[in-house]
């Protein structure tokens, strides 16, 4: 288990980092159908990986966008980008 | 603990990489497909001990794969899904899966799960299996051939069973030796004796003479006849 935790803890910046550069073309493109994927993904793949606070932000997210329940849906997007961003930049989940 | 071929459905790369190398840490040899037309390709290819199937795939969807996985295949299937309402478990149940595990899943959970249903070994269905107009309950313990049932000897059964069990596939005779006789003591002969003895019974019921074919030096293979 020793392994897997190296794994995760190795994979877990890059992931971060690339979540939220994601996050942030979707805030440009504002392309629904995109959004909710990504969203139901990044929930399960980034959460399994312990970035926590990004996992639950993104199915708060989802259930809103799924509900057509946002307004402002580009500065939800950038404000979820930020914190996988700081999960990239401080390496903390 | 011996090597089991796990075969891992998802189309996203950081989750199988990470399932992957979890379950290589158990020493595990593991297949990865992002769809599920690659998974039957797979599982047809190379018979998994287990399948974890994500439930939202792209294209065929989980509950699909799983029900076509289940026309050939007796491993048990995991699901593996981001959805965890009580509706979506039922689905995944009814297609045929095993266990059930949400995303976001810690590790240890999945491998603990993994553990469980490989100790479990491969499922008993629920329903009867039928080989061309040959039908074996495993939950009865019956065998019938155009719905007439047949009178074999526990061992004649373990042996139809065990062929069964990987249809269309050649098992090897040390392989059917281990499963139906364990610790092996006896004349080899025995086990041609066995299947000479199951298939005149099976024939003599109106089975096809080519369901079960010995292959020479390699071993023997049920499967209905086209």
């Amino acid at each position: 288990m020793d392994n897997i935790d190296e794994f995760m803890e190795r994979r877990r910046t890059e992931l971060a980092g690339r979540t939220a550069d994601i996050l942030r073309e979707l805030a440009i493109s504002l392309n629904i159908e995109t959004i909710e994927r990504e969203l139901h993904r990044i929930t399960g793949t980034c959460g399994t990986y312990g970035l926590m606070d990004g996992s639950r932000g993104a199915a708060d997210l989802l259930v809103r966008v799924r509900g057509e329940l946002v307004g402002g849906l580009a500065d939800e997007l950038n404000a979820l980008a930020d914190v996988f961003a700081r999960s990239s930049s401080s390496g903390e989940n | 603990m011996p090597v089991r071929h796990i075969l891992v459905v998802d189309d996203d790369p950081d989750l199988t990489d990470l399932v992957r190398e979890l379950l290589h840490g158990e020493g595990h040899s593991i297949s990865v497909a992002p769809n599920g037309e690659r998974a039957e390709q797979i599982a047809r290819a190379r018979p998994p001990d287990l399948i974890i199937l994500d439930v939202d795939l792209p294209g065929m969807k989980g509950p699909e794969v799983c029900r076509r996985l289940r026309e050939f295949s007796t491993a048990p299937i995991l699901f593996l899904t981001a959805a965890s309402s009580e509706a979506d478990q039922i689905v995944g149940f009814t297609a045929g899966a095993d266990d059930y595990v949400t995303k976001p899943f810690g590790p240890h959970v999945l491998l603990a799960r993994v553990r469980t249903l490989l100790a479990r070994g491969t499922r008993t269905t629920s329903g009867p299996k039928l080989i061309g107009n040959v039908q074996i309950d495993a939950n009865a313990q019956v065998v019938t051939v155009d719905g007439i049932l047949i009178d074999l000897t526990k061992t004649e059964y373990d042996v139809l069973t065990t062929l069964s069990a990987r249809e269309g596939h050649i098992i090897s005779k040390s392989d059917l030796v281990h499963e139906v006789w364990g610790e092996w003591f006896g004349d080899s002969h025995v086990i041609e004796v066995t299947i000479s003895r199951l298939r005149a019974k099976l024939v003599r019921a109106g089975a096809p003479d080519r369901l079960i074919t010995t292959h020479r030096g390699i071993g023997y293979r049920i499967s209905s006849p086209h």
